[in-house]
């Protein structure tokens, strides 16, 4: 039996499949045959600088669709005033829908760490509560997006995150911090921004802070607003992104005075100041204060820890893994691509298990089933002909996002993207003691076991030519064509099991569960069997596809129906 | 006979034996003349929990008239004027007023169906949503206590008081129904995940969420071809354990929820409006009238985070909350089953008594808790000191001193003292970090569990002889003078009315786990039926429709009539007669049995003390004959007390084997 190790030196000599699927998978939503060849070759240190190196592809779609184009309005929307309610929510699903498909084509670890921080630093595009419409929330939520992936693709530093998240107008709008002044201080934002995204409560809450401390953080906060429209918006001059700004006449200048139990450095006091370079230099000041802290490091060392690597703390990892992370934290200033890397190339990351290397330990999100399941079988979502017109684009953009992702997929398996159901997010990256186990219950595992089924069944156009639900489909023929030119020889059967269960599923499968499934494959017929029915298909694609389809598509839906597609 | 010698007689036949017992044994053993307390009027009890998520204004919910300058003063954006306060006839609440949008509230108030404990929390209350929601779900406060599943000093006790309150009722459970609870102990109600106030430290889960109710509910993953042979064990955490676990739980709750949703139903004039918390309370009306025996639903309304123009978001709130609770109780009272339900609210924490400038409030302090239930079960009124806004702290929260508060803890150990029957021990286990406890007159004298004991559990499977006379009730002469003709249909009495009149071999069954409330529905065998085989056959014959693996075929049977009148069932028809050796056995057990005329589709089944299936392989024996003669090879099974089981088209009977 192998041992665990909690050491952060790095691992040495090259990954092979397994661990080079497991970082993968734990580091991207895409994953290929051919992504984890190309890493498995790799040693631990090579593989996690291509990961953060790789810029992420240009996306195929340029900008979010307009749900517009197919009715009278037409044309580009994210930077116009095209005003219109009837489609502000589902402009917002639009970017959500957008953000996903870029994020399945992406073998960079851009778009997985922008999630990563969406889970901390939460933001709903859903701004309720606030009272009357803002036709700008879905530009607003698009260039929230657009901050979460450059910070992500450009290693920010969590401190200027920070900064920056304080005046984004989307954080802006969804905690209330625009309504935030002098004359009568919103305490909402400046609550979260402690507990939630920084220092947090502490575990017995409250001793990291007081209660006085937010109100008087919120008194500091005051004037941080927005501007009335989106393209009346500063411009952020490091990101190039919209964003909000300091309002003096509707900021507290008075000093700000903060206990002992937060600066942990007796009694500070913030100087008020009354212009808008002065709110900055206070927000700075309070933000050096909470970054200081260690528990602030230790912190986000907890989270890192918690998406990446187990949801679970021992204190043995806490004394180790954790203190390294937090100290490491620390030392660099927070710079948090630095520190994810140390631990994505240490030993302990890829030895979480007793029995083998890898993963396997972590229930997946439903986005990741889906992300992987599309991903490896080169499938796109939604289905598009090769130059589809601007008319197909908005059809089936919008059956995909609107009708399946969100209203179809997402309610059944508990996940509606970028709209958590509260500023603490997704309970499965914060609720003790469940975690990860919250995403697998009776009543989203109905949904989580049927994706191969969905995806394997070809459906005809309805009568109006539109596609049917889930819009896009696993070409399985296809795919056995594109193995044949990564090497495979299709018609070994044994050679087309390894190809997906070696790759797909995070842990060997046992001899006995790889002959169930085979046998699924083969329909319970010999692997001679199959060999012809293989070389029928390739003499006579006409007439002998179909059958050939039959067999792999039972292939497919028998591994992502296995259990062990559930974990990662 | 006198009332009381009426129960000095039947009181042994309710502890007779009810394992497994065919369906009208069962009926025989626990009918129930009169409305009185016993174990099993407790035992069919429920709670249902509703969640005002965000903190609620209950300043604003629950007003004291005598502060209104104060309100003015302090809250002016989000002053109600007192002329449109909505007052209850009920002198009980004299001194309060009631938001505008709560008149179905106060209509319950009016029919003494609400008490209001005036100032819920606790000392230092957190005012972090997520922090605080945690503590009212684990019983916990600002305080360190003494965990004792980590045998650490915390605040964070991670475990909720709902889940280790089941886990301790019902020792033992493993996520398998058995006879005694077919239904899983506690439902979330519209959620993906399940609330922490079920979480415990087992895997198994005492609880389930219920998602949408789109087709019914769950898709049984048997349907799906899903397969976990040969799943690897795990080697890296639980995780692998836990897929295992909800998967198998997932598939038999999945089919008993689904059978429960699909036969229960609402009654047919329930008002429940289009709000999802109607919707939920409607699925709870309809699953308990369908036969769930599930002792907690938890359900959400939330919304109530009101730092922005609060005054419409929370008098939309209050709308639907009364709506909801209003319909949810008329419904139940229509099916007359109301006296089996207790509801109570609550919230994080309440909001500061100063509003903001954004033309709402922040996160405060105290707030009121209310409790609805039926009005000869519950003392209506007002229950604790009021919250004294002249009182406020530097962030305009009202203060909190020891004694201007009801401690929320003593709320929801007093419903699961008094309602749930929770003896000391289980509230020790649910609430282990508060010692302070003191008792609130909730739950009516007369009607609290408090005053019988021993009730919460769920009865002990009796050692059961081998062969039992069995029962068909039959009336004796007492009443064959044709004062019981009426009868009401199944399902739990959701028609009232008319009433149906019984008229030769007519007969109606409850539904499983279902009581009738005493008075209204009524199921009476006909005492001259000439056939009461048959009868019986069709009883059971529809339980085997229904599922031939329901563990337990509870049917109830009440009776109505002034109290003079009693029933008395006489034993007139005998079981089935198996003979098991040797007993005890060490790893082989003989059955033997006649097959009766008409008996179709027998197998046998061998159960654990708990009632639950034992993998055993039993040989294929439906060739032979009239005289069946079965080995059962037991040698894999632990050291103890087993049963095996008779299931047939017309009975199922169960048979004590000891294995050593």
């Amino acid at each position: 039996m192998r041992v665990t190790t909690t050491s952060l030196a790095p691992r040495s000599g090259s990954l092979g499949v397994q661990l080079a699927a497991h970082l993968q998978r734990r580091t991207s939503f895409h994953l290929t045959k051919p992504r984890i060849d190309q890493l498995a070759a790799m040693t631990a240190d090579a593989a996690v600088n291509n990961l953060f190196d790789t810029a992420p592809p240009t996306p195929y779609i340029p900008r979010p669709l307009d749900p517009n184009t197919f009715s009278t309005n037409g044309g580009e929307w994210i930077d116009s005033n095209s005003q219109d309610d009837n489609v502000e929510g589902v402009r917002r699903r639009y970017v959500a829908g957008w953000w996903f498909r870029n994020a399945i084509h992406d073998p960079s670890a851009t778009h997985k760490l922008a999630f990563f921080i969406h889970t901390f630093f939460t933001v709903s595009h859903h701004v309720s509560g606030a009272g009357g419409h803002y036709y700008d929330i879905s530009r607003h939520f698009y260039d929230h997006l657009a901050l979460l992936n450059y910070a992500a693709e450009n290693n920010m530093n969590l401190k200027t995150l920070a900064k920056k998240m304080t005046l984004d107008n989307q954080m802006l709008f969804y905690l209330q911090n625009r309504l935030n002044k002098a004359s009568g201080v919103n305490e909402n934002y400046a609550r979260e921004f402690l507990e939630l995204f920084t220092i947090g409560i502490g575990e017995v809450g409250f001793e990291n802070y007081t209660e006085a401390d937010i109100t008087e953080f919120a008194r500091l906060l005051t004037g941080f607003t927005v501007k009335s429209t989106r393209n009346g918006s500063d411009i952020d001059p490091d990101t190039g992104i919209f964003t909000g700004y300091t309002e003096p006449a509707l900021h507290d200048s008075g000093d700000k005075t903060f206990s002992d139990t937060l600066s942990a450095n007796g009694t500070v006091t913030i100087t008020g100041r009354s212009d808008a370079a002065g709110m900055i230099q206070e927000l700075d000041e309070f933000i050096n204060m909470v970054f200081n802290r260690e528990e602030t490091a230790r912190n986000y060392a907890r989270k890192i820890y918690r998406f990446y690597v187990s949801t679970s703390i021992s204190d043995a990892i806490e004394n180790s893994v954790i203190d390294g992370l937090t100290n490491d934290l620390i030392a660099n200033g927070y710079d948090l691509v630095a520190t994810l890397k140390l631990l994505l190339k240490s030993e302990h990351f890829y030895s979480m298990c007793t029995a083998t290397e890898g993963g396997g330990n972590i229930i997946k999100s439903p986005l990741e089933l889906l992300s992987e399941a599309l991903s490896f079988f080169n499938t796109d979502l939604p289905a598009l002909s090769d130059s589809p017109t601007e008319e197909e684009l908005y059809i089936h953009f919008f059956l995909y996002v609107n009708v399946y992702f969100y209203n179809t997929f997402g309610i059944n398996v508990g996940i509606e993207l970028f709209d958590p159901v509260n500023v603490a997010g997704y309970p499965a990256y914060y609720q003790e003691p469940l975690r990860d186990k919250n995403w697998y219950n009776g009543t989203t595992i109905p949904t989580r076991y049927d994706i191969g089924r969905l995806y394997t069944v070809v459906r005809p156009l309805d009568s109006n030519g539109f596609p049917r639900l889930p819009y896009t489909y696993i070409d399985t023929l296809a795919y056995a064509n594109y193995l044949t030119t990564l090497g495979v020889d299709v018609s070994i059967a044994d050679e087309v099991v390894d190809a997906v269960v070696n790759y797909l599923l995070p842990q060997p499968l046992t001899p006995e569960r790889r002959d169930i499934i085979k046998n699924i494959f083969l329909n319970n017929l010999s692997p001679i069997n199959w060999k012809f029915v293989w070389q029928a298909y390739i003499n006579d694609a006409n007439n002998f596809g179909d059958e050939a389809r039959l067999y792999l598509n039972a292939l497919v839906v028998a591994v992502l129906s296995a259990q062990e597609f559930q974990l990662k | 006979m006198k009332r009381r010698d009426f129960f000095k007689h039947t009181a042994p036949l309710m502890t007779a034996p009810i394992l497994l017992n065919s369906t009208v044994a069962q009926a025989f053993n626990s009918f129930d003349l009169f409305t009185s307390l016993n174990c099993d009027t407790v035992r069919d009890r429920f709670l249902v929990v509703i969640q005002l998520g965000g903190g609620n204004d209950g300043l604003n919910t629950i007003i004291r008239p005598e502060y209104d300058s104060y309100y003015q003063n302090q809250r002016p954006d989000i002053y109600i004027p007192q002329a449109q306060l909505l007052s209850s006839s009920n002198s009980d609440f004299n001194g309060v007023k009631f938001h505008p949008q709560m008149g179905k509230i106060v209509n319950l108030a009016d029919k003494s169906c609400l008490n209001v404990i005036q100032s819920a929390g606790y000392e230092n209350m957190v005012r972090s949503h997520f922090k605080a929601t945690d503590t009212w779900l684990t019983g916990g406060d600002s305080a360190n206590a003494y965990i004792p599943s980590r045998d650490e000093y915390s605040s964070d006790i991670s475990e909720g008081w709902m889940g280790l309150y089941l886990e301790h009722i019902f020792e033992g459970y493993d996520g398998t129904p058995t006879p005694f609870m077919p239904d899983p102990l506690g439902i979330h109600l519209r959620s993906k995940s399940l609330s922490r106030g079920f979480h415990t430290h087992n895997l198994h889960l005492p609880a389930t969420n219920l998602g949408t109710e789109q087709n019914g509910f769950y898709t049984l993953l048997s349907e799906q071809g899903i397969s976990s042979e040969f799943f690897a064990e795990s080697s890296c955490g639980d995780a692998v354990d836990y897929l295992k676990l909800v998967d198998k739980e997932t598939q038999v709750y999945g089919q008993r929820i689904r059978e429960v949703f699909d036969r229960g139903q609402n009654s047919s004039s329930a008002a429940y409006s289009n709000h999802y918390l109607s919707a939920q309370l409607r699925t709870v009306a309809r699953l308990v009238n369908g036969g769930s025996k599930t002792k907690i639903f938890l359900t959400l309304i939330d919304g109530f985070d009101t730092h922005v123009q609060q005054q419409n978001a929370h008098a939309n709130l209050m709308t639907h909350l009364s709506e909801g609770v209003h319909a949810f109780m008329d419904d139940l009272d229509k099916m007359g089953i109301l006296d089996r339900c207790l509801i109570v609210t609550f919230s994080e924490f309440g909001r500061k008594f100063i509003s903001n400038a954004s033309m709402g409030t922040d996160h405060g302090t105290l707030a009121p808790m209310m409790v609805f239930g039926h009005p000869d079960k519950i003392n209506a009124g007002l229950t604790g000191p009021k919250i004294d806004v002249t009182s406020i702290d530097s962030q305009g929260a009202p203060n909190i001193t020891a004694d201007n508060h009801v401690d929320y803890r003593n709320v929801f150990t007093s419903i699961i003292n008094q309602w749930l029957g929770a003896e000391q021990d289980a509230l020790d286990v649910a609430f282990s970090a508060y010692t302070a406890g003191q008792t609130l007159d909730l739950i009516k004298e007369g009607s609290s569990a408090a005053d019988i004991s021993g009730c919460y559990a769920p009865p002990n499977p009796v050692d059961n002889e081998h062969e039992v006379n069995v029962s068909i009730p039959t009336v004796n002469d007492e009443v064959a003078n044709g004062d019981y003709v009426y009868a009401a249909i199944t399902a739990g009495g959701v028609n009232t009315e008319p009433l149906h009149e019984i008229t030769a071999c007519d007969y109606v069954d409850l539904t499983d786990g279902f009581w009738a409330k005493c008075g209204t529905n009524v199921i009476v065998y006909p005492f001259d039926c000439s056939d009461i085989d048959e009868m019986n056959a069709l009883i059971a014959g529809t339980n085997n429709t229904q599922n031939a693996h329901d563990e337990v075929l509870y049917v109830q049977q009440q009776q109505v009539g002034n109290e003079s009148q009693v029933v008395e069932v006489t034993p007139t028809f005998e079981r089935i007669k198996i003979k098991l050796f040797p007993n005890p056995t060490t790893d082989v057990v003989n059955v033997s049995f006649m097959v009766r005329a008409g008996e179709q589709d027998i197998r046998l089944e061998l159960l654990d003390a708990k009632g639950r299936i034992v993998p055993v392989r039993v040989p294929d024996f439906s060739s032979q004959g009239a005289r069946i003669d079965v080995k059962l090879d037991i040698s894999h099974v632990p050291a103890g007390v087993y049963y095996v089981r008779y299931v047939s088209r017309a009975m199922i009977e169960t048979f004590k084997v000891v294995v050593v």
